[in-house]
This record gives C-alpha cells, sequence and structure tokens, in this order.
C-alpha cells in the first residue's frame, strides 16, 4: 500500500472525532462533518525512508494531508549548513532531513485560498547537534477550517525552537508531536495569541522526552477579545529509565470580552522518578494595582492599558536569542 | 496647600475605613503619621490618589483650590500629588526608563508642556540616580523587576524626584531599608523639599524622623486622627506605644 493509501486507510479507521473524543474535546466538531467527503489524491508522497508512524497515528489532522497532497516537498539541509526557508507557497506536505550541525530557520505559512478546508503536514528529522527554528506569524483571514500537523524527531542535542504568534481569524486546529529522541535534545515553544472576533484556535502539543538529560519549556500567552476561544494541550510524556529530563509549562490569559475563553489542559505522564517537571495557569484581567501604579504616575488609563497589553506580549518571547525568527515576530508584535 | 476635610473612605464592599480625617498642610511643611497596624494610614494615601478599591463616601481633598476627588487618577498625579507606595509593583517588560520618560512627559502635557529633550532627560537621570547611590543599571531593567525591597524603595524616591511634585505622601517609605540605605533615602527626601512644597510621611518608626525632621505628628486610630503635636510626639510614641492614648481618650 502507498502512504497516500495507508494514511487514507487509517483516516477511515478513527472516522471523524466526535466532542467525547479527549483529543478534540474543545473543537466545534460540527465543523468536521464535511470531512467525510474526503477522497485520496495521486500517490506521490515520499518519506526519505523515514517512518511517519501512519499505521499508529490518532490525529486525523496528521494523516489528512497524506492523502491529499498531490507531492511531498523533499528537502535535505547539509551538515554544518545554515539555512533561512520560506516557501513561496505553503505546501500540503514536507520533509525535511536536518544533517548534523546544521541549522535551519522556518517559517509556516498560512495557506491563502478559497478552499475550505487546508491541511498541511511538516515531518522534520534531526541528526546530532542540529538547530531547527520554526515561527508563524499569520495575519488576516484563515480558511474556513485549518490544520497544520508539525512532527519533530531530535537526535542527540538537537534543539528545535517553535516561535508563533497568532493574529489570523478563523478556525484553526495546530498539532505538534516533539520526539526529543536522545540525551540533551531540547524543545522550546512560545505562542502569542492575540485574537478578535471568532476565532477558534486550537493547539495540541505533545512533547516525548524519551532520553535522559533532556529539556522543553512551552510558554502561551493569549490576548482575547470578542467571541474568541483559544484551546491548548500541552502534553509531556516522560519516557522510564530517563532521569534529569527538565520540563515546565506556563499559561497566562487575559481576557477582555465576557465572550472569550480559553480551555486549557496540561497532561504530564512521567514514567521516572528524578525529573523536574512544572505547569501553571493563569487567568484574568489586567492587573488593577499595577494599572492604578502607573496611573498614579500621571499616565492616562488608555495608555497605561497600552503600556501593560504590550509588556504582557513582549514577555511571551523574553529571554530568547535575537534570531531571524524572533526578529520576524517582534516586526509584527 | 493640601486640605483634607472630612474624609470617608470605605472598601468596596462598604466597610467603612476611614471616619473622618482632617488635615492642613500648608506649603513647606513635613507631616509624619503614625498609628497601629490597621489604623487607615495607607488607606488614606490610598484613598487621596484614587485606588479603585476604596470608595469616598463623603469629604474633600483640595490641592491648591482644586477637589482632587474630581480628578482621574492621572490628573491628580500630574496636578502635583506624588503617593510613594509601600509595595511598589513590578512591571517586567515596561523598561525603567522609558516608564518615568513617559510619566514626566505626561505631566508635562498637562502643564502644556512639550516631551523634555533627551539630554536634559538624561541629565537628570543621572543626576538623581547619583544623589540616590543608585546602580545605573537599575534604570535599564524592567520598571521594579527583581529589585530589593531597599531598591525599590529608592525608585520610588527617584520617580517623586524627576516629577517634581508639590505634595508627596511617603508610605513607609523606610520598611526594608538597612540604615545606610535609609540616610540615602532620607536625604533624597529633604533634597526635595523645598519652601514651596510638602511632605506627608506614613511611618511606624522614629528612627526616619531622626533623618526627615517632621513639623507635626499626627496619629491615626481606628479611621480618624486622634492626637496630633509636634516632632516630641513621635518619640514619645517610640517610648509608650499608643495604649496610653487610648487611656487619654
Amino acid at each position: 500500500m502507498s502512504i497516500s493509501e495507508k494514511a487514507y486507510h487509517q483516516f477511515l479507521k478513527l472516522g471523524i472525532p466526535k466532542s467525547r473524543n479527549d483529543a478534540w474535546i474543545y473543537f466545534p466538531t460540527s465543523k468536521l462533518q464535511n470531512l467525510n467527503t474526503l477522497t485520496p489524491l495521486q500517490n506521490n508522497i515520499e518519506a526519505l525512508g523515514f517512518d511517519l508512524g501512519i499505521e499508529t497515528e490518532k490525529n486525523i489532522a496528521a494523516l489528512i494531508p497524506l492523502f491529499q497532497s498531490d507531492k511531498t516537498f523533499v528537502k535535505t539541509i547539509d551538515k554544518d549548513e545554515i539555512a533561512i526557508l520560506k516557501p513561496k507557497t505553503a505546501i500540503a506536505h514536507s520533509l525535511f532531513h536536518i544533517q548534523n550541525k546544521a541549522s535551519v530557520s522556518f517559517e509556516l505559512l498560512n495557506f491563502q485560498g478559497s478552499s475550505s478546508l487546508q491541511a498541511e503536514r511538516l515531518d522534520f528529522f534531526l541528526e546530532e547537534d542540529t538547530k531547527l527554528e520554526l515561527f508563524f506569524a499569520p495575519e488576516g483571514l484563515s480558511s474556513e477550517l485549518a490544520f497544520k500537523h508539525i512532527r519533530v524527531f531530535a537526535k542527540a542535542g538537537a534543539s528545535v525552537q517553535i516561535l508563533g504568534l497568532q493574529k489570523s481569524i478563523g478556525t484553526y486546529r495546530y498539532s505538534f508531536d516533539v520526539i526529543l529522541e536522545e540525551s540533551k535534545s531540547l524543545a522550546n515553544f512560545r505562542l502569542l495569541n492575540l485574537l478578535n472576533k471568532n476565532t477558534e484556535a486550537h493547539y495540541y502539543l505533545n512533547i516525548y522526552q524519551n532520553a535522559p538529560d533532556t529539556w522543553s519549556h512551552q510558554l502561551v500567552k493569549n490576548i482575547l477579545y470578542d467571541k474568541t476561544h483559544v484551546a491548548y494541550e500541552g502534553a509531556v510524556h516522560i519516557a522510564p529509565n530517563c532521569p534529569q529530563a527538565n520540563s515546565d509549562q506556563l499559561i497566562n490569559s487575559i481576557l477582555f470580552s465576557d465572550e472569550s475563553k480559553v480551555s486549557i489542559k496540561p497532561v504530564l505522564k512521567i514514567y521516572h522518578d528524578d525529573v523536574s517537571c512544572t505547569h501553571g495557569n493563569t487567568c484574568g484581567e489586567l492587573d488593577k494595582d499595577t494599572l492604578y501604579y502607573l496611573q498614579a504616575r500621571g499616565i492616562d488609563l488608555n495608555t497605561s492599558k497600552k503600556i501593560l497589553i504590550q509588556s504582557f506580549m513582549a514577555s511571551t518571547f523574553e529571554g530568547l536569542e535575537k534570531t531571524h525568527a524572533l526578529k520576524q515576530i517582534l516586526k509584527k508584535l | 496647600m493640601l486640605s483634607i476635610q472630612n474624609l470617608h473612605a470605605a472598601l468596596e464592599d462598604g466597610t467603612p475605613i476611614l471616619k473622618g480625617i482632617d488635615l492642613q498642610v500648608r506649603p513647606g511643611e513635613i507631616h509624619a503619621i503614625m498609628g497601629p497596624n490597621g489604623s487607615g494610614k495607607s488607606t488614606l494615601l490610598k484613598a487621596i490618589s484614587g485606588h479603585p478599591a476604596y470608595q469616598i463616601t463623603e469629604g474633600a481633598v483640595i490641592l491648591e483650590g482644586e477637589n482632587l476627588l474630581d480628578l482621574e487618577i492621572n490628573q491628580r498625579a500630574n496636578k502635583g500629588l506624588f503617593v510613594g507606595m509601600q509595595y511598589p509593583i513590578e512591571i517586567p517588560g515596561v523598561n525603567n526608563l522609558e516608564f518615568l520618560r513617559l510619566a514626566l512627559d505626561s505631566k508635562r502635557s498637562f502643564l502644556g508642556l512639550g516631551p523634555i529633550q533627551e539630554d536634559e532627560f538624561l541629565k537628570l537621570i543621572e543626576t538623581h540616580t547619583q544623589n540616590l547611590e543608585m546602580d545605573p543599571h537599575y534604570i535599564e531593567r524592567g520598571v521594579n523587576e527583581g529589585f530589593s525591597g531597599g531598591e525599590k524603595k529608592r525608585n520610588e524616591i527617584l520617580q517623586m524626584a524627576i516629577l517634581d511634585p508639590k505634595v508627596s505622601c511617603l508610605d513607609e517609605t523606610d520598611s526594608g531599608l538597612d540604615i545606610d540605605a535609609l540616610r540615602i533615602v532620607a536625604r533624597g527626601i529633604n533634597n526635595l523639599m523645598t519652601p514651596s512644597k510638602a511632605v506627608i510621611l506614613v511611618t511606624h518608626y522614629q528612627r526616619l524622623l531622626d533623618y526627615v525632621k517632621p513639623d507635626f505628628v499626627h496619629v491615626l486610630r481606628n479611621g480618624k486622627i486622634v492626637k496630633s503635636g509636634s516632632a516630641d510626639l513621635a518619640l514619645t510614641l517610640e517610648k509608650q506605644g499608643y495604649d496610653w492614648l487610648e487611656e487619654a481618650q
């Protein structure tokens, strides 16, 4: 069976998720009903010998791009190479093999077009001591329903940093599987959602720390107006016999409307004792005491609010090296 | 200069805290307000500056002929009222220098002046940070971010110096200060004091008043001023506590 056929077969096996499905519990599953009509396209999907995990995949968003694509965009980044990649158009399935000590910065684009469904999948395979930086900063209208699935495998000493500034309008679900396969690999995830109108932004992140001495960090900030909804499920899985694994997760939300909401689900699956894992979640309005403090120094209320919002936003990306991705994100802040 | 008249204030749930405060502060005067915990000292300063946790139920606060209670919080500040906080707020991500500039420009705009020139502003900062023996690095950090208790208090005095208010109200500025820091902060207050300005100090201890000599000392108890006197009153309180006041009443 071809990759495309396997993916379609698994998609049919899973069926369209219902709201009682744990992984889709916050998603407006009524928007998924048209997925019943999907049929596979031609079979030109490649995997360069890597395992795409189709038979065990439980996320339909990871499967749809594999049977809805014409072909795979395949790119190998050679050893020691430094690359800044920005695709001209978003491609449904892309696969990157990043060889030892290479460094890559890649911008995830929003699909543009009239289709009611846009689905994209990217697979990254990182060899030893590589650096991958993924970033996205879409604005404007997304398609009616959009899926993005990103899967990263990291060997020893490899690092992946994912930076997101989300301002686009629509209903979308970004899912990430980051597998830290070997020691001294790390994942850093920073996301700022600045949303309005009826936007439904859903994030589903799985970090698998499958080796000793790995590190992961998640920092998510939400500023929500109107009838927006952000759902964030951040799961950390620490495998047995993985001492000195370190992980932290923090989600802070400010809601500016009674009709906006956040749904946060931290998941920690830890199968070793000698690890350090934390998670935290706050939700509220702008701090009244801080607003008072600024005003008590002569600054008017509106300016005080703007200052605090700006400070809240900027803190999402604090402490990071000023890479190409960070500069692009900060430009759009 | 500042006239607090029959001021009553309550918490949002209606619990009364201030129950009729009367205080007259003339130019050139330093007033100290003392009193046991929970007597309403901090509330008094927050209430006159407009803290949203308190509602004024009666009274007036007149600064140079205008009732501050009719003004927004920032307008009260720009008119010349400064409140140095007991627990200065940390604002990560907001640069201290930019914050000071914005605060000063807000006041200048209120007074019909344009933004301060870069050179003039930096000179002002340099002068006052040196006077307060502040590490210049604190200026580049977020407002009060990671500051020790003493540095936060110095930063409050720096803000006071930059904004040059008519009436400065300092809420337990001496708490958390070691002896050297207390001396430096007190010097900062004295340096800013001129015959046209006034200071209200809220404190628990005589030690600040050894450096900043008050013209009047008032004792606040259960939301009211129960005794006023000269600087000697603070010495008596230091020796005898507050119980004798209760007996005297």
